[in-house]
C-alpha cells in the first residue's frame, strides 16, 4: 500500500503522547520550511543593495545618474509622507482597475466560452488591444476621458483585462471532459456542469491572470499619470525629473516596485485562502521529494 | 609631431580661408579631422536652431579647428546629465535647467547663449474672452511638467492681483496646442511665442499671450550653452572657440537670414516648411546677439526659483555661468 | 432494485484519420437482474464504447439498448473533483439528485466507514493513494442508488495488492447492496474470479465471440481448479483470436 496522508483528520496511532512530539516535529519543520522561503531572497536583495552601494562609490557614479541605496533611502525617509501620500492615489487608480477589468473580463470570457459566434468576432479583437503599445493609448484615453483620473483608471484596466479574459477563457476550457461526462451522467444540468466543474476548474487559472496583471496594472496607471494628471507616482516621477530630483524618481521607482510586489502577494494569499485544494496538492508534491 | 603640424597649418588655412568666404556660405575643405567635441541639442531640430546649423553649414567650427559631433537627445533629460557626467562636452539647454541642476550639485554651468529673450509664456484663444492674467480665475490651465509652470502662474497671477489658488492647472503633456484648440484647456502655460503660436495662427485662430518678463518674472536667457566645471576648467581654449564659432552662426543668421535658413533645412531636409519658415521669422528678435552672459540676470533668475520655493535656496550667480569669449 | 440490462445489434463506427472505424459491428448481451457479467476482450474491441452507450454519453449508429432502471458509471480515471474533500466528492451524486447535503453527507460518513475511510473525510483528493481514490468513487458510485453499475477497467491503474483488496470490497459489496454489475476488464483472472457470466469479445470489429457460464462457488480463489481451467479456457479463446488477427 502506497502512504497515507490522513490530512485534517485523526492519525492513525492515536496515542496523545505521540500525538504532541509529532506536532512539535511539524512546527519546527513549519519554521524551518517558512525560514527556507524567507531567507534565500533577503540575503540576495542585501548583496545586491551592498554590491550596488559599493559600485556606486568606487567607481564615482554620479548620484544624477544612479543614486547609492543609501541616497535613495534617505529621500524615502525624509519624504515619506509625499511619497505615501501619491501612492495612495496611484494604489486607488490601480485597484479600482483592476475591479473593473476583472468584472468586464470575466463576463467577456464567459461569453467567449459560450458561444463560438462571440469567440470568433470578439477575441481577436481582445488579442489585438494589446498589442497597440501603452504609450499610444494614452493620449487617446485623455482625449476620450478628460484630464483625471477616470482616464487612469481605464489605463490600468486596459492592461489587466487581456490576461485576465485569456486566462479565464482557458480555464473554463480546462475543465477535464471526462468530469464533465461524469456530471452528465449523475443528471447534472448545463448550468449545474459549469457551476459544479467549469468555474472550480477555471479558478487556479483566473487567479494565476490575476496575479499577472495586477502587478503590471502599476505600470498602466504610472504612465496613465504623464498626462493629464497632478497626483499619485506617476507624476511625482516626472515632477522629480524635471527638476533633477534623480534620487526623488528612483525612491518613487521603489514604492512603485513594493507596490507592485505586495499586489502580487496579495493575490497569492487571496488564491492559497479561496483554494485550500491547492495547499493540499502542492503539500502532497513537496512531501512527496522528502 | 608631423601629424600635430599638418593640423595646425590646415586649421590656420581653414581660418583664412574662412575669413575671405564669410557669407558666401560656401565649405572650405576640411582637411584634417580638428579637435572632436560632442555636442547635443536640447530636444529635436527646431528653429531655434538655425544659427547652429548655419555654423555647422559655413564651416565656423571647421574653421575653429573644431569637429563637431551633432547628436540628438532620446531624452529631455539627457543633454543636462549627460553633460555633467562628461559623457557629452557641449550641449543646448535652458536658464531654469541650469539652475535646478546646480541646485542639485550637478557641476554644469552655461558658457554660451542661442536665444537670449524669453520665448515661454501663457497662451490662449483671444476667443476665449481672457484678456490679464486675473481672468484666469476659475479657468483650467494646461501646463506640461517643466518643474516651472507652478512658479510662473503663481507669479503672472500675483502681479495682476490674483492667486494661484483660483486656477485649476491640467496635466496636459506635451500636446498642448490640441488641448487649447479642442477647448480642453482655457489656456495653457509653455505655449512658445514662436512655436504654439504660430501652429495656432495657422489654424486660423488668434491667440493672446501674457510674457512672464512683463508680469514680474525676471527676463531670462529661453536657450542656453552648456559644459561641464572640468571642461570649463581644463578644456577653455576649446570651449572657448566653440562659442565664438556658434556666435558668428548667429551674426550670420541676423545679417543673412536666408542664407542661415538654408544651411538648417539643407541639413534638416524634412523641416523645409512653412511652419518652419514662420517660426524662424517669429524667433529672429530673441537670437542673442553677444555671448557676453549678465551677471544680474543670473543672480534675478536663481532669486526668483527660490522665493518661488522651486528650489530650496538661491544658486550664487558665479557657479551658474562663464563668459569664454569675452 | 435489480434491474435488467438488453442490448441488441450493437452498431457504432468512429472516424478516425478520415476513415470511418467499424468500433461495434453487432453486439447483442443480457445483464440479468443481480448479475454479475464481465465483458473481456483485447483493446480495440469496443467495450468502453458499450459502456458508453449504456451510460447514455454515445448514440449507437443501429440497435437497441433497454435498461430496466438507471445507469451508474464509474471508470478506470477516479474522476474525483479536486476541490472538494473526499466526504463531498461521495456526496456529489445525491447532491444533484437534489437530496439535502446535511442527510447525504450522513449517509456517505457510514458508507465511507465501510470502506475503511474513516477519518479521510476533511482530506482532499490529492493527498490520497490512487487505491484510496478508486474507493472514494466506488462510494460515489454506489450512493447514488442505481440499479445498474458499469464498472470500465476501475482497478486497472491499481497495483496487484490494492486491486486484490478492491476486489474483494466489490464481492462483499455485491452480497450486501444486492446491484446488478455490468464489468469490463482485460484481466481474465479478475473477471474468472468475479463473475456470474463472461463475454468473449473480438476486435476489429468489435463483437461477441463467445458467452460463458461461470458455476464456481463463492468464494474463489485463483488457485482453485474450477478458475484455472476457465481462465485457460477463456484464454485459450483469446490467443485464438489474436493469432485469427496476425494471420
Amino acid at each position: 500500500m502506497s502512504v497515507l496522508r490522513a490530512a485534517g483528520g485523526r492519525g492513525r496511532t492515536g496515542s496523545a503522547a505521540a500525538d504532541v512530539s509529532r506536532r512539535a516535529a511539524t512546527a519546527g519543520a513549519r519554521l524551518r520550511a517558512y525560514a527556507a522561503r524567507v531567507v534565500p531572497p533577503v540575503v540576495l536583495l542585501a548583496i545586491i543593495l551592498a554590491g550596488w552601494e559599493a559600485a556606486v562609490r568606487v567607481f564615482g557614479i554620479p548620484f544624477y545618474i544612479l543614486p547609492a541605496p543609501s541616497r535613495i533611502a534617505g529621500v524615502l525617509a525624509d519624504d515619506h509622507a509625499l511619497l505615501l501620500g501619491e501612492a495612495a492615489v496611484t494604489l486607488g487608480e490601480v485597484l479600482l482597475g483592476f475591479a473593473i477589468a476583472f468584472v468586464v473580463g470575466v463576463v467577456l470570457a464567459l461569453a467567449i466560452f459560450s458561444s463560438r459566434t462571440v469567440e470568433r468576432a470578439v477575441y481577436p479583437l481582445v488579442i489585438a488591444s494589446q498589442t497597440v503599445p501603452v504609450f499610444a493609448i494614452a493620449p487617446l484615453l485623455v482625449v476620450w476621458f478628460g484630464y483625471g483620473t477616470p482616464s487612469k483608471i481605464v489605463m490600468a484596466a486596459l492592461i489587466v483585462f487581456f490576461p485576465i479574459v485569456v486566462n479565464t477563457v482557458d480555464g473554463l476550457r480546462a475543465a477535464d471532459p471526462d468530469m464533465v461526462n461524469l456530471l452528465v451522467i449523475l443528471g447534472a444540468g448545463p448550468a449545474e456542469i459549469v457551476r459544479r466543474v467549469r468555474v472550480p476548474a477555471a479558478l487556479p487559472f483566473v487567479f494565476s491572470g490575476t496575479r499577472i496583471a495586477i502587478a503590471t496594472s502599476v505600470i498602466g496607471a504610472v504612465i496613465g499619470e504623464w498626462v493629464g494628471s497632478t497626483r499619485g507616482l506617476g507624476y511625482l516621477m516626472i515632477h522629480a525629473n524635471a527638476q533633477l530630483h534623480v534620487d526623488l524618481v528612483f525612491a518613487v521607482i521603489v514604492y512603485l516596485s513594493v507596490m507592485a510586489t505586495a499586489l502580487f502577494w496579495t493575490v497569492s494569499l487571496a488564491e492559497w485562502t479561496a483554494l485550500p485544494w491547492r495547499r493540499a496538492e502542492a503539500a502532497a508534491h513537496t512531501e512527496g521529494e522528502v | 609631431m608631423r601629424i600635430r603640424r599638418r593640423q595646425l597649418i590646415a586649421g590656420g588655412a581653414a581660418a583664412l580661408a574662412g575669413c575671405e568666404f564669410l557669407g558666401a556660405g560656401e565649405r572650405t575643405a576640411a582637411a584634417g579631422p580638428g579637435t572632436p567635441l560632442t555636442f547635443m541639442l536640447d530636444w529635436f531640430p527646431n528653429p531655434d536652431h538655425v544659427p547652429l546649423y548655419a555654423a555647422i553649414g559655413a564651416g565656423y567650427f571647421t574653421q575653429a579647428g573644431l569637429n563637431v559631433n551633432l547628436e540628438v537627445p532620446a531624452n529631455a533629460d539627457d543633454p543636462l546629465k549627460l553633460v555633467a557626467a562628461r559623457k557629452v562636452d557641449v550641449a543646448v539647454n535652458y536658464e531654469s535647467g541650469v539652475i535646478f541642476a546646480r541646485a542639485q550639485g550637478l557641476p554644469v554651468r552655461s558658457i554660451g547663449l542661442v536665444v537670449s529673450q524669453p520665448l515661454t509664456t501663457i497662451m490662449f484663444l483671444k476667443s476665449s474672452g481672457i484678456r490679464r492674467p486675473r481672468d484666469l480665475a476659475g479657468r483650467r490651465v494646461g501646463f506640461a511638467v517643466s518643474g516651472l509652470e507652478d512658479a510662473m502662474i503663481d507669479q503672472i497671477l500675483r502681479s495682476d492681483g490674483a492667486s494661484k489658488a483660483g486656477v485649476t492647472l491640467v496635466n496636459v503633456g506635451f500636446d498642448i496646442v490640441p488641448a487649447l484648440l479642442s477647448r480642453k484647456v482655457d489656456a495653457v502655460i509653455g505655449g512658445y511665442r514662436n512655436v504654439e503660436r504660430i501652429q495656432i495662427e495657422m489654424q486660423g485662430q488668434p491667440v493672446g499671450m501674457f510674457e512672464p518678463e512683463h508680469y514680474g518674472v525676471p527676463p531670462f536667457y529661453e536657450l542656453v550653452l552648456i559644459a561641464g566645471d572640468a571642461a570649463v576648467r581644463s578644456r577653455r581654449d576649446v570651449l572657448a572657440r566653440f562659442v565664438r564659432a556658434v556666435g558668428r552662426g548667429l551674426a550670420l543668421t541676423a545679417a543673412h537670414p536666408d542664407e542661415a535658413f538654408q544651411h538648417y533645412v539643407r541639413l534638416n531636409p524634412k523641416l523645409n516648411d512653412a511652419f518652419n519658415r514662420r517660426s524662424f521669422e517669429a524667433t529672429l528678435p530673441a537670437y542673442a546677439r553677444s555671448q557676453h552672459q549678465l551677471r544680474e540676470r543670473w543672480a534675478a533668475f536663481s532669486g526668483w526659483m527660490a522665493a518661488e520655493k522651486v528650489i530650496p535656496s538661491s544658486v550664487p550667480a558665479d557657479q551658474l555661468y562663464a563668459n569664454l569669449a569675452p | 432494485m435489480p434491474a435488467a440490462l438488453e442490448i441488441r445489434g450493437l452498431r457504432k463506427r468512429f472516424r478516425h484519420d478520415g476513415e470511418w472505424l467499424d468500433v461495434l459491428a453487432g453486439v447483442s448481451l443480457d445483464v440479468g437482474p443481480r448479475e454479475f457479467v464481465t465483458l473481456v476482450g483485447p483493446s480495440g474491441c469496443g467495450k468502453s464504447t458499450i459502456c458508453n452507450v449504456v451510460a447514455g454519453l454515445v448514440r449507437p449508429d443501429a440497435g437497441t439498448v433497454t435498461i430496466d432502471g438507471r445507469v451508474a458509471y464509474m471508470q478506470q480515471k477516479d474522476l474525483l473533483l479536486p476541490w472538494r474533500t473526499v466526504l463531498d466528492n461521495a456526496i456529489l451524486g445525491l447532491e444533484i439528485q437534489g437530496t439535502p447535503r446535511a442527510a447525504a453527507r450522513e449517509e456517505a460518513r457510514a458508507m465511507l466507514r465501510r470502506f475503511g475511510l474513516e477519518g479521510f473525510e476533511r482530506a482532499y483528493p490529492a493527498t490520497l493513494s490512487g487505491g484510496m481514490r478508486q474507493r472514494v468513487a466506488l462510494v460515489r458510485t454506489l450512493l447514488c442508488r442505481r440499479d445498474l453499475l458499469v464498472l470500465d477497467e476501475p482497478f486497472g491503474a491499481l497495483d496487484a495488492m490494492t486491486r486484490a483488496a478492491m476486489q474483494g470490497y466489490l464481492l462483499r459489496l455485491r452480497e450486501e447492496f444486492g446491484r446488478t454489475v455490468l464489468f469490463i476488464t482485460h484481466d481474465v483472472e479478475e473477471a474468472v474470479l468475479l463473475s456470474d457470466r463472461i463475454y468473449v469479445m473480438a476486435a476489429r470489429p468489435g463483437r461477441i465471440r463467445a458467452e460463458r457460464r461461470l458455476d464456481l462457488p463463492r468464494p474463489r480463489h485463483a488457485t482453485d481448479p474450477g478458475a484455472v481451467a476457465e481462465k485457460a479456457a477463456i484464454l485459450g479463446l483469446l490467443h485464438a483470436e489474436m493469432s485469427e488477427a496476425f494471420a
